[in-house]
């Protein structure tokens, strides 16, 4: 029976060894509580994926070495599809015990494998007081607990731990919400997350089992577990508050039995349930610096960005794409297209955008890209200004400006667009002018400045412009006035002349009598005549005629029988200047007429 | 030698009178520069000081109203297209430019409808300045006079006659003028309009802090003032409402 055990020892051993170990990722890695206290026992274990040997344990300084090394090894074989793994586990286990305070390294353990030395990692271990120090120290970061365990020596509670309290509008911040306790816990319920009001949140690790490790918090340990990382960006300006975290807890606690075989078999266990709620974080957001530049859109962090184009000849009608791509790390998601001047008679497609990012610690990390779709409807070249990314740098703490460069489009004529045939007219669809803007007209140039103005209303020199033309009327009107008088007086001059006058030229034609000059003395009693009416009536001798002279001697209230009178002998005279001859009375009797009808016009006419 | 004296001292007026006119000239030419490179504050300094320096133009105000609007002063550029538009009342780019502005104001006030030959009236008495009604009734005057004298001396009756009645036309239309540059000046002294620039003024009952509130305007909007108590100044709506408010509030056109 025993030989058939060895034999079936020797065949695994010599199965185990004809297969090859894949040792092509040989590690071997040291780990340990990173918190213990001083005089507490914990496990050292060295891990290794391969097969070892010749173990070098690194020396142990400061910690006392109990047991070990201790090794342990194990070794699964799979075969799936006739295909056949092997993986094998070689762990050294020390079980230590700290002697003194102070943060320690262990340096490295070596082990060979295939002949060749692997090294572990280096590892540090802080080693606390030791001692019942838990009781005095039950600080306010418990104070949250609703439900205090009954045992006062050991705590539970849960933060939020933010890496920073003051930040700009934009920026990012890490929290954590984590669970630290003291105590063993067999469960969770009700986790209430913040809703995280006011920031814009993206998880960075959301574990789905909650792993414990040990921490030093003020001199104590304590099983820390990772609920949530959460990368914030805040929303808006101001202080804003992250609300608390709530969760229930299972707390197991052992109760005392008076029954002596309930201790025998590990006791018996009570489960507490247990609120806790976090304390509120308040962060005070900055708001970003006023001077913006224009094209700046709320981009927060590390960028750079290039822009391209697929082509730059194109026919109208064919649809080009424009890709501005922005890389670097910041609030990347919360990038709003880039506004990109086109020409006006194109028409553009809303862009697409396209995310390619990573949740970092510091932020979304990545690139977005924007694709703008454009189609030129018209044959000619087109410029498209070069476009502006704005953004505000954390590192820096300056709004940084991203130039791209500036394309030029040629579009041609496109086949069936607008194509005209010799002799066609084609139709054409008129299109309203397009109101781009609005806007005030602009400045007025080359006028001439004028010294201000005084209002001339109610001044003196405004009466005195009025007083002083109505004066120089008044004065032309009564200088012409007395001028008229002044002629009136020549006239009535004439008037009483006028009898002497004729007299004289009565005279002469008495004087022509004598001399028998017969056509000298009709002429000159005629001229006496006209000349005597003339200045008497005051009617220049050109307008005198018979006709109008009978009429105005009438409105002179000339008795008929003297206007007869004179019209008579002015007939003669008139007569007898052409046919001297044919005259009866002969001159005298002409002159004595002459004589009679003036002395009597002159009674008449006054 | 006096009269060397007396024409060297003109000339050297006149130089110095030129010099100052170009010196403005470079004043407004750097203006311009500075609104085209969108630098308004230098703008509005610059047009400013040539109006401080006692000159004045339509196209000047209207420059400055502009620069207002740009650096969004919309009370103070509705106060300059307002002055503009008293100099040049016709003018279509200070009207635009005004209802542009205008577009900004807070209140909406409804004028109460007049009857529409007062409206005519007085609408055709702002179509001139008063110094330019002044003038026309000046000049209508003394053509009027020249007429009449030549009704009164000329012989001849078709000539008599036309003089006779232009000249009565004449007289007719300089006393409207006269007529219309009285009421501007009342108007201007009397009842000066003015804009509120305090973004918003309560307008109180008595000219006094403890006077009850009435109502509520805003800057841009044009009032007229009418009384003056101290400090404060009664003002009237274009709705008819009147109030009480303080000599900062506001800028007299």
């Amino acid at each position: 029976m025993k030989n058939i055990y060895k034999i079936g020892t020797i065949a695994i051993l010599t199965f185990i060894s004809l297969v090859k170990v894949q040792a092509q990722n040989v590690e071997f890695v040291a780990s340990a509580p990173k918190v213990v206290q001083v005089g507490e026992q914990f496990r050292l274990t060295y891990s290794l994926n391969a097969k070892g040997s010749d173990f070098q344990e690194p020396a142990f300084e400061n910690f006392k070495v109990l047991t070990g090394p201790n090794i342990s090894t194990s070794s699964s074989v799979q075969i799936v599809n006739g295909k056949m793994s092997q993986s094998v586990s070689y762990t050294y286990t020390f079980i230590l015990m700290a002697v003194s305070e102070g943060n320690f390294t262990i340096p490295p353990a070596n082990v060979t494998v295939n002949r060749k030395s692997v090294q572990s990692n280096q590892f540090t271990i802080e080693v606390v007081k030791g001692g019942q120090t838990s009781q005095t120290t039950s600080g306010g970061s418990s104070s949250n607990a609703v439900n205090k365990p009954t045992s006062g020596n050991s705590k539970v509670f849960v933060t939020i731990e933010v890496d920073k309290k003051s930040l700009y509008q934009g920026e990012s911040l890490v929290a954590e919400i984590k669970l630290y306790t003291q105590q063993s816990l067999s469960g969770f319920e009700d986790i209430k997350f913040p809703p995280f009001t006011g920031f814009w949140s993206q998880d960075i690790e959301s574990p789905q089992q909650i792993e414990l490790h040990r921490e030093n918090l003020n001199g104590q340990i304590y099983d820390v577990g990772l609920f949530k990382k959460v990368l914030l960006f805040p929303q808006r300006s101001g202080e804003i508050t992250i609300d608390p975290f709530e969760i229930t807890m299972i707390v197991q606690e052992r109760v005392r039995s008076n029954n002596p075989f309930d201790d025998f078999f590990g006791g018996s266990y009570r489960r507490i349930p247990l609120k806790m709620i976090s304390d509120p974080v308040k962060i005070a957001v900055k708001p970003l610096p006023v001077n913006a530049p224009a094209e700046f859109s709320g981009a927060v962090g590390k960028y750079s960005m290039t822009a391209s184009i697929d082509k730059t000849r194109v026919k109208a009608n064919e649809a080009i794409t424009l890709k501005v791509k922005v890389t670097g790390t910041g609030n990347l998601k919360l990038i709003k297209p880039i506004k990109v001047d086109f020409p006006l008679d194109m028409d553009v497609y809303d862009p697409k955008t396209n995310l390619n990012t990573k949740t970092t610690n510091d932020g979304v990390t990545g690139n977005v890209t924007f694709d703008y779709l454009f189609i030129p409807r018209y044959a000619g070249t087109f410029r498209i200004a070069p476009i502006v990314f704005s953004y505000f740098d954390t590192g820096s703490k300056t709004y940084k400006t991203i130039t791209s460069q500036e394309f030029e489009i040629e579009v041609e004529r496109g086949t069936g667009d607008q194509e005209t045939t010799p002799g066609i007219v084609q139709s054409l669809t008129k299109e309203d002018v397009k109101y781009i803007g609005k806007d005030i007209r602009f400045l007025k140039s080359g006028f001439s400045l004028k010294k201000k103005e005084t209002i001339i209303y109610g001044t003196p020199g405004f009466y005195l412009a009025y007083m002083g033309s109505l004066l120089l009327f008044l004065a032309i009107i009564i200088f012409r006035r007395t001028q008229i008088k002044q002629n009136a007086n020549q006239v009535k001059v004439k008037n009483r002349k006028a009898n002497k006058v004729s007299r004289r030229r009565l005279k002469i034609a008495s004087a022509h009598l004598k001399q028998n000059n017969s056509e000298k003395f009709y002429d000159e009693i005629l001229k006496a005549i006209w000349g005597y009416l003339s200045d008497k009536l005051s009617i220049p001798v050109a307008n005198l005629t018979k006709d109008n002279v009978s009429e105005i001697l009438n409105k002179h209230q000339v008795d008929a029988e003297t206007v007869g009178n004179l019209m008579q002998l002015l007939d003669a005279c008139e007569f007898a200047r052409y046919a001297p001859a044919s005259v009866s009375g002969g001159m005298d009797e002409i002159y004595k007429q002459a004589e009679m009808v003036i002395s009597k016009l002159d009674q008449k006419i006054k | 030698m006096a009269t060397l004296r007396i024409i060297f001292f003109i000339a050297f007026v006149g130089i110095l009178n030129s010099a100052h006119a170009l010196g403005m000239q470079a004043l407004l030419d750097s203006a311009s520069t500075y609104y085209s490179t969108n630098q308004f504050e230098k703008a509005i300094a610059s047009y400013e000081q040539v109006i401080a320096s006692g000159y004045e133009a339509s196209e000047l105000y209207y420059n400055l109203g502009n620069a207002y609007f740009k650096s969004n002063k919309i009370a103070l550029a509705i106060v300059n297209y307002e002055r503009a538009k008293k100099l040049a009342p016709n003018d279509e780019d200070i009207d635009f430019n005004l209802n542009m502005a205008n577009t900004f104001i807070v209140d909406k006030i409804e004028v109460i409808p007049e009857f529409f030959l007062n409206s005519w009236r007085s609408n055709f008495g702002k179509t001139l300045s008063t110094n330019q009604w002044s003038l026309l009734s000046i000049s209508l005057f003394v053509s009027a006079l020249v007429l009449l004298l030549v009704y009164f001396l000329s012989g001849k009756a078709v000539l008599r006659k036309i003089s006779f009645w232009m000249g009565i036309l004449f007289l007719i239309i300089s006393l409207v003028s006269f007529t219309n540059a009285r009421k501007q000046k009342w108007l201007i002294t009397h009842e000066p309009e003015a804009i509120i620039i305090t973004p918003s003024v309560v307008v109180k009952s008595a000219p006094s802090e403890t006077g009850t509130e009435l109502f509520l305007i805003h800057e841009g909007l044009k009032v007229k003032t009418t009384e003056k108590s101290g400090d404060w100044h009664q003002i009237r709506l274009s709705n008819g409402n009147k109030g009480w408010i303080k000599k900062t509030d506001f800028v007299i056109i």
